[in-house]
Protein backbone atom coordinates (compact mmCIF):
# COMPACT_ATOMS: atom_id res chain seq x y z
CA UNK A 1 0.00 0.00 0.00
CA UNK A 2 1.51 3.48 -1.10
CA UNK A 3 1.73 6.21 1.65
CA UNK A 4 -0.62 8.15 0.25
CA UNK A 5 -3.29 5.37 0.28
CA UNK A 6 -2.30 4.43 4.05
CA UNK A 7 -2.97 8.32 4.85
CA UNK A 8 -6.00 8.86 3.33
CA UNK A 9 -7.22 5.90 5.08
CA UNK A 10 -6.03 6.48 8.11
CA UNK A 11 -7.54 10.34 7.46
CA UNK A 12 -10.74 8.61 6.66
CA UNK A 13 -11.20 6.03 9.62
CA UNK A 14 -10.39 8.77 12.15
CA UNK A 15 -12.91 10.92 10.72
CA UNK A 16 -15.40 8.51 10.88
CA UNK A 17 -14.80 6.64 13.49
CA UNK A 18 -12.79 8.84 15.78
CA UNK A 19 -15.93 8.69 18.38
CA UNK A 20 -15.07 4.78 19.11
CA UNK A 21 -11.65 5.75 19.87
CA UNK A 22 -13.06 8.80 22.72
CA UNK A 23 -15.33 5.80 23.79
CA UNK A 24 -12.56 3.52 24.62
CA UNK A 25 -10.33 6.04 26.14
CA UNK A 26 -12.86 6.95 28.49
CA UNK A 27 -13.38 3.75 29.54
CA UNK A 28 -9.72 3.00 29.90
CA UNK A 29 -7.83 6.17 30.97
CA UNK A 30 -9.00 8.66 34.36
CA UNK A 31 -6.65 10.97 33.88
CA UNK A 32 -6.25 13.95 31.23
CA UNK A 33 -2.73 13.16 30.77
CA UNK A 34 -3.46 9.28 30.50
CA UNK A 35 -6.49 10.15 27.89
CA UNK A 36 -3.84 12.00 25.51
CA UNK A 37 -1.16 9.01 26.08
CA UNK A 38 -3.81 6.34 25.07
CA UNK A 39 -5.35 8.15 22.37
CA UNK A 40 -2.17 8.67 20.87
CA UNK A 41 -1.08 5.18 21.57
CA UNK A 42 -4.75 4.07 20.04
CA UNK A 43 -4.15 6.25 17.04
CA UNK A 44 -0.45 4.72 16.44
CA UNK A 45 -2.18 1.14 16.87
CA UNK A 46 -5.00 1.81 14.24
CA UNK A 47 -2.32 3.75 11.77
CA UNK A 48 0.09 0.49 12.43
CA UNK A 49 -2.78 -2.11 11.59
CA UNK A 50 -4.47 -0.65 7.96
CA UNK A 51 -1.88 -2.71 5.86
CA UNK A 52 -3.74 -5.97 7.77
CA UNK A 53 -7.07 -5.12 7.22
CA UNK A 54 -8.25 -7.50 4.49
CA UNK A 55 -11.91 -6.11 4.69
CA UNK A 56 -13.46 -9.37 5.70
CA UNK A 57 -15.11 -7.48 8.54
CA UNK A 58 -16.87 -3.95 8.79
CA UNK A 59 -13.75 -0.96 9.43
CA UNK A 60 -15.71 -0.03 12.84
CA UNK A 61 -15.24 -3.47 13.95
CA UNK A 62 -11.72 -3.36 12.91
CA UNK A 63 -11.29 -0.61 14.85
CA UNK A 64 -13.09 -1.34 17.41
CA UNK A 65 -11.14 -4.24 18.01
CA UNK A 66 -7.88 -2.73 17.34
CA UNK A 67 -8.60 -0.07 19.78
CA UNK A 68 -9.52 -2.40 22.75
CA UNK A 69 -6.74 -4.63 22.09
CA UNK A 70 -4.76 -2.14 22.54
CA UNK A 71 -6.63 -0.67 25.38
CA UNK A 72 -6.20 -3.83 27.45
CA UNK A 73 -2.57 -3.89 26.63
CA UNK A 74 -2.22 -0.29 27.46
CA UNK A 75 -3.96 -0.38 30.86
CA UNK A 76 -2.01 -3.18 32.19
CA UNK A 77 1.30 -1.76 31.10
CA UNK A 78 0.11 1.65 32.97
CA UNK A 79 -0.66 -0.69 35.91
CA UNK A 80 2.66 -1.91 36.54
CA UNK A 81 4.62 0.96 35.78
CA UNK A 82 1.94 3.88 37.85
CA UNK A 83 4.49 4.10 40.57
CA UNK A 84 6.99 5.56 38.10
CA UNK A 85 5.21 7.75 35.94
CA UNK A 86 5.88 11.09 36.98
CA UNK A 87 2.50 12.71 38.28
CA UNK A 88 2.89 16.32 36.85
CA UNK A 89 -0.16 17.93 36.53
CA UNK A 90 -0.01 19.66 33.23
CA UNK A 91 -1.61 23.07 33.25
CA UNK A 92 -3.62 22.74 30.08
CA UNK A 93 -4.47 19.67 28.42
CA UNK A 94 -4.07 18.69 25.10
CA UNK A 95 -7.70 17.17 24.67
CA UNK A 96 -10.42 18.28 26.68
CA UNK A 97 -13.60 17.26 27.41
CA UNK A 98 -16.57 19.38 25.83
CA UNK A 99 -18.54 20.55 28.91
CA UNK A 100 -21.08 22.17 27.23
CA UNK A 101 -24.35 19.53 27.56
CA UNK A 102 -22.19 16.85 29.08
CA UNK A 103 -24.87 14.53 30.51
CA UNK A 104 -24.63 13.29 34.35
CA UNK A 105 -26.58 10.25 33.67
CA UNK A 106 -23.68 9.65 30.60
CA UNK A 107 -20.94 10.16 33.06
CA UNK A 108 -22.28 7.84 35.19
CA UNK A 109 -22.65 4.92 32.50
CA UNK A 110 -18.85 5.49 32.21
CA UNK A 111 -17.99 5.72 35.72
CA UNK A 112 -20.07 2.43 36.01
CA UNK A 113 -18.10 1.03 32.89
CA UNK A 114 -15.18 1.93 33.91
CA UNK A 115 -15.75 -0.62 37.42
CA UNK A 116 -16.28 -3.45 35.29
CA UNK A 117 -13.16 -5.87 34.61
CA UNK A 118 -10.98 -4.99 31.40
CA UNK A 119 -12.52 -7.91 29.19
CA UNK A 120 -15.75 -6.28 30.54
CA UNK A 121 -15.47 -3.10 29.78
CA UNK A 122 -14.42 -4.11 26.13
CA UNK A 123 -17.92 -6.02 25.80
CA UNK A 124 -19.52 -3.62 27.15
CA UNK A 125 -18.82 -0.71 25.21
CA UNK A 126 -19.31 -3.10 21.63
CA UNK A 127 -22.59 -4.20 23.52
CA UNK A 128 -23.80 -0.40 23.89
CA UNK A 129 -22.51 0.16 20.60
CA UNK A 130 -25.22 -2.46 19.04
CA UNK A 131 -22.61 -5.31 18.03
CA UNK A 132 -23.61 -8.70 17.74
CA UNK A 133 -22.67 -11.48 20.01
CA UNK A 134 -20.70 -13.16 17.47
CA UNK A 135 -19.34 -9.85 16.63
CA UNK A 136 -18.37 -9.16 20.05
CA UNK A 137 -16.82 -12.31 20.11
CA UNK A 138 -14.95 -12.45 16.98
CA UNK A 139 -13.20 -8.97 18.14
CA UNK A 140 -12.47 -10.02 21.47
CA UNK A 141 -11.72 -13.74 20.23
CA UNK A 142 -14.02 -15.27 22.82
CA UNK A 143 -16.49 -17.77 22.55
CA UNK A 144 -20.17 -16.55 22.08
CA UNK A 145 -21.20 -18.30 25.03
CA UNK A 146 -18.89 -16.87 26.66
CA UNK A 147 -19.94 -13.54 25.82
CA UNK A 148 -23.29 -14.66 27.03
CA UNK A 149 -22.32 -15.35 30.37
CA UNK A 150 -20.62 -12.10 30.58
CA UNK A 151 -23.08 -9.79 29.11
CA UNK A 152 -25.96 -11.34 31.07
CA UNK A 153 -23.51 -10.08 34.06
CA UNK A 154 -23.35 -6.99 32.60
CA UNK A 155 -26.70 -5.83 32.38
CA UNK A 156 -27.57 -7.51 35.48
CA UNK A 157 -24.39 -4.91 37.22
CA UNK A 158 -25.71 -1.76 35.02
CA UNK A 159 -29.37 -2.14 36.14
CA UNK A 160 -28.71 -3.02 39.50
CA UNK A 161 -26.89 -0.15 39.96
CA UNK A 162 -29.05 2.29 38.00
CA UNK A 163 -32.02 0.93 40.35
CA UNK A 164 -29.84 1.71 43.34
CA UNK A 165 -28.87 5.38 42.10
CA UNK A 166 -32.39 5.75 40.68
CA UNK A 167 -33.34 8.13 43.47
CA UNK A 168 -30.79 10.26 42.63
CA UNK A 169 -32.19 10.99 39.61
CA UNK A 170 -30.04 9.35 37.17
CA UNK B 1 -34.10 1.51 34.98
CA UNK B 2 -34.36 -1.44 32.56
CA UNK B 3 -31.37 -1.72 30.06
CA UNK B 4 -32.81 -0.50 26.73
CA UNK B 5 -33.03 2.95 29.22
CA UNK B 6 -29.68 2.89 29.72
CA UNK B 7 -29.33 2.05 26.24
CA UNK B 8 -31.08 4.88 24.76
CA UNK B 9 -28.56 7.25 27.23
CA UNK B 10 -25.47 6.08 25.88
CA UNK B 11 -26.80 6.98 22.15
CA UNK B 12 -27.22 10.39 23.15
CA UNK B 13 -23.32 11.21 22.87
CA UNK B 14 -23.91 10.24 19.07
CA UNK B 15 -25.59 13.84 19.25
CA UNK B 16 -22.57 15.92 20.28
CA UNK B 17 -18.70 15.66 20.57
CA UNK B 18 -18.14 14.15 23.66
CA UNK B 19 -14.07 15.47 23.44
CA UNK B 20 -12.34 18.39 20.87
CA UNK B 21 -9.14 19.51 20.40
CA UNK B 22 -7.50 22.76 22.80
CA UNK B 23 -5.13 24.23 20.80
CA UNK B 24 -3.62 26.23 23.53
CA UNK B 25 -3.50 23.07 25.76
CA UNK B 26 -1.99 21.16 22.15
CA UNK B 27 0.64 23.77 21.50
CA UNK B 28 1.75 23.84 24.92
CA UNK B 29 2.23 20.21 24.84
CA UNK B 30 4.25 19.80 21.93
CA UNK B 31 5.92 22.58 23.23
CA UNK B 32 6.93 20.24 26.17
CA UNK B 33 7.67 17.12 24.53
CA UNK B 34 10.19 19.28 22.74
CA UNK B 35 11.98 20.26 25.55
CA UNK B 36 11.65 17.58 26.80
CA UNK B 37 13.80 15.55 23.79
CA UNK B 38 16.14 18.29 23.86
CA UNK B 39 16.62 18.19 27.59
CA UNK B 40 17.00 13.87 27.26
CA UNK B 41 19.86 14.29 24.22
CA UNK B 42 21.71 16.76 26.83
CA UNK B 43 21.44 14.52 30.01
CA UNK B 44 21.90 11.04 28.17
CA UNK B 45 24.30 11.57 25.07
CA UNK B 46 26.08 14.67 25.57
CA UNK B 47 27.03 15.48 29.49
CA UNK B 48 28.28 11.21 29.70
CA UNK B 49 31.28 12.19 27.69
CA UNK B 50 31.81 15.30 29.51
CA UNK B 51 32.03 13.40 32.75
CA UNK B 52 34.42 11.10 30.99
CA UNK B 53 36.66 13.80 29.75
CA UNK B 54 37.89 14.70 33.10
CA UNK B 55 38.15 11.14 34.25
CA UNK B 56 40.17 10.32 31.26
CA UNK B 57 42.53 12.85 31.65
CA UNK B 58 43.46 12.48 34.98
CA UNK B 59 43.62 8.55 33.77
CA UNK B 60 46.26 9.87 31.40
CA UNK B 61 47.98 12.25 33.78
CA UNK B 62 49.60 9.44 35.77
CA UNK B 63 51.75 7.88 33.94
CA UNK B 64 52.26 11.29 31.72
CA UNK B 65 53.49 12.76 34.71
CA UNK B 66 55.38 9.29 35.64
CA UNK B 67 57.30 9.66 32.66
CA UNK B 68 58.13 12.91 32.63
CA UNK B 69 59.08 13.15 36.41
CA UNK B 70 61.04 9.93 36.26
CA UNK B 71 64.16 11.89 37.20
CA UNK B 72 65.39 15.89 37.61
CA UNK B 73 64.41 17.83 35.05
CA UNK B 74 67.84 19.06 34.20
CA UNK B 75 68.56 14.91 33.22
CA UNK B 76 66.79 15.70 29.93
CA UNK B 77 69.16 17.52 27.62
CA UNK B 78 67.66 19.53 24.83
CA UNK B 79 66.61 16.61 22.36
CA UNK B 80 67.23 14.07 25.02
CA UNK B 81 63.40 13.61 25.85
CA UNK B 82 63.10 9.88 25.71
CA UNK B 83 60.38 10.23 23.25
CA UNK B 84 60.38 9.73 19.51
CA UNK B 85 58.56 12.06 16.63
CA UNK B 86 56.64 8.69 16.67
CA UNK B 87 55.24 8.63 20.34
CA UNK B 88 54.57 12.13 19.94
CA UNK B 89 52.61 11.52 16.86
CA UNK B 90 50.83 8.82 18.67
CA UNK B 91 49.71 10.68 21.91
CA UNK B 92 48.67 13.86 19.14
CA UNK B 93 46.37 11.35 17.55
CA UNK B 94 44.82 9.99 21.01
CA UNK B 95 44.20 13.57 22.49
CA UNK B 96 42.47 14.67 18.67
CA UNK B 97 40.16 11.30 18.89
CA UNK B 98 39.30 12.28 22.06
CA UNK B 99 38.63 15.82 21.65
CA UNK B 100 36.76 14.97 18.55
CA UNK B 101 34.38 12.60 20.18
CA UNK B 102 33.72 15.64 22.71
CA UNK B 103 33.76 18.50 20.11
CA UNK B 104 31.64 16.74 17.85
CA UNK B 105 28.74 15.68 20.13
CA UNK B 106 28.81 18.93 21.82
CA UNK B 107 28.99 21.10 18.11
CA UNK B 108 26.13 19.10 16.91
CA UNK B 109 24.02 19.86 19.86
CA UNK B 110 24.92 23.03 19.80
CA UNK B 111 24.04 24.13 16.31
CA UNK B 112 20.47 21.90 17.06
CA UNK B 113 20.03 24.46 20.08
CA UNK B 114 20.51 27.65 18.18
CA UNK B 115 17.44 26.56 15.91
CA UNK B 116 15.31 25.30 19.21
CA UNK B 117 16.11 27.64 21.63
CA UNK B 118 12.98 30.00 20.51
CA UNK B 119 9.64 30.93 21.12
CA UNK B 120 6.97 29.59 19.03
CA UNK B 121 4.48 32.46 18.98
CA UNK B 122 1.62 29.86 16.63
CA UNK B 123 0.42 26.33 16.85
CA UNK B 124 1.99 25.91 13.33
CA UNK B 125 5.68 27.36 14.67
CA UNK B 126 6.25 25.13 16.90
CA UNK B 127 4.76 21.97 14.90
CA UNK B 128 7.49 23.46 12.39
CA UNK B 129 10.08 23.05 15.38
CA UNK B 130 8.98 20.17 16.39
CA UNK B 131 9.62 18.58 12.83
CA UNK B 132 12.90 19.91 13.06
CA UNK B 133 13.43 18.25 16.56
CA UNK B 134 12.45 15.12 15.06
CA UNK B 135 14.68 15.48 11.74
CA UNK B 136 17.53 16.22 14.16
CA UNK B 137 16.54 13.05 15.86
CA UNK B 138 16.65 11.23 13.24
CA UNK B 139 19.79 12.58 11.47
CA UNK B 140 21.64 11.70 14.97
CA UNK B 141 20.51 7.98 14.83
CA UNK B 142 21.04 7.37 10.94
CA UNK B 143 23.88 9.41 10.33
CA UNK B 144 26.38 7.00 12.83
CA UNK B 145 27.71 9.99 14.37
CA UNK B 146 27.33 8.13 17.45
CA UNK B 147 29.23 4.80 16.12
CA UNK B 148 32.11 7.52 15.28
CA UNK B 149 32.12 8.90 18.41
CA UNK B 150 32.37 5.44 20.84
CA UNK B 151 34.95 4.31 18.11
CA UNK B 152 36.76 7.58 18.61
CA UNK B 153 36.68 7.42 22.29
CA UNK B 154 37.58 3.45 22.62
CA UNK B 155 40.92 4.25 19.53
CA UNK B 156 42.14 7.54 21.67
CA UNK B 157 41.69 5.05 24.99
CA UNK B 158 43.34 2.41 23.62
CA UNK B 159 46.48 4.58 21.98
CA UNK B 160 47.06 6.66 24.70
CA UNK B 161 47.35 3.89 27.58
CA UNK B 162 49.76 1.81 24.97
CA UNK B 163 51.51 4.79 24.51
CA UNK B 164 52.46 6.04 27.88
CA UNK B 165 52.62 2.52 28.97
CA UNK B 166 55.45 1.62 26.55
CA UNK B 167 57.42 4.91 27.62
CA UNK B 168 57.12 4.20 31.32
CA UNK B 169 58.91 0.71 30.22
CA UNK B 170 56.12 -1.43 31.13
CA UNK B 171 54.48 -2.21 28.11
CA UNK B 172 51.37 -3.59 27.52
CA UNK B 173 51.46 -6.96 25.88
CA UNK B 174 49.90 -7.13 21.94
CA UNK B 175 46.93 -9.10 22.96
CA UNK B 176 45.98 -6.21 25.07
CA UNK B 177 44.77 -5.03 21.45
CA UNK B 178 42.56 -7.45 21.29
CA UNK B 179 40.36 -5.86 24.40
CA UNK B 180 39.00 -3.27 22.49
CA UNK B 181 37.39 -5.61 20.42
CA UNK B 182 34.62 -6.66 22.68
CA UNK B 183 34.28 -3.10 23.33
CA UNK B 184 33.46 -2.43 19.75
CA UNK B 185 31.11 -5.57 19.79
CA UNK B 186 29.12 -4.57 22.49
CA UNK B 187 28.97 -0.62 20.74
CA UNK B 188 27.63 -2.19 17.53
CA UNK B 189 25.51 -4.48 19.17
CA UNK B 190 23.61 -1.59 21.52
CA UNK B 191 23.76 0.96 18.43
CA UNK B 192 22.07 -1.21 16.11
CA UNK B 193 19.16 -2.82 18.79
CA UNK B 194 18.70 1.07 20.23
CA UNK B 195 18.74 2.33 16.23
CA UNK B 196 15.64 0.15 15.40
CA UNK B 197 13.77 1.26 18.11
CA UNK B 198 14.30 5.17 17.86
CA UNK B 199 14.14 4.77 14.29
CA UNK B 200 10.66 3.69 15.17
CA UNK B 201 9.58 5.87 17.81
CA UNK B 202 10.67 8.91 15.83
CA UNK B 203 9.48 8.24 12.74
CA UNK B 204 5.62 7.66 14.53
CA UNK B 205 6.06 10.89 16.44
CA UNK B 206 7.31 12.82 12.68
CA UNK B 207 4.12 11.13 10.67
CA UNK B 208 2.27 12.61 14.17
CA UNK B 209 3.64 16.09 13.49
CA UNK B 210 2.71 15.74 9.89
CA UNK B 211 -0.77 14.67 10.36
CA UNK B 212 -1.02 17.62 12.45
CA UNK B 213 0.32 20.15 10.70
CA UNK B 214 -1.52 18.82 7.47
CA UNK B 215 -4.85 19.28 9.81
CA UNK B 216 -3.90 22.85 10.10
CA UNK B 217 -3.32 23.36 6.32
CA UNK B 218 -6.90 21.77 5.78
CA UNK B 219 -8.30 24.00 8.88
CA UNK B 220 -6.63 27.51 9.49
CA UNK B 221 -9.30 28.77 11.23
Amino acid sequence: MRFAEHKSVFDSWLSLYKGVLFKVVRAYAFTRQDQEDLFQELATQVWLSIPAFKGNSAPSTWIYRVALNTAISWSRKELRHRDKKDSLDHSAAALEVCDAGVDPRLEWLYEQIAQLGEIDRSVALLLLDGFSYQEIADALGMSESGVGVRIHRIKTHLTKESNKESRHAI
Amino acid sequence: MQYEELQAIWETQKQRPVFAVNDFGLHMELNRTRARTRRRHFWVDVFPLFVIAPIFFILLAVPALQFFFQGPPEQFAPGDLPMTVWDVLACLVGIALFVYAVWSMEANRRGNERQQKVFAPSLRQEIELGIAQVDFDMSRVTSGREWRVGTACIGAALILAWEFARLNDNPLPWKTLWMAFPWLFILFWMRRTWKQQAVERISKRKQALEALRAKLDENPG
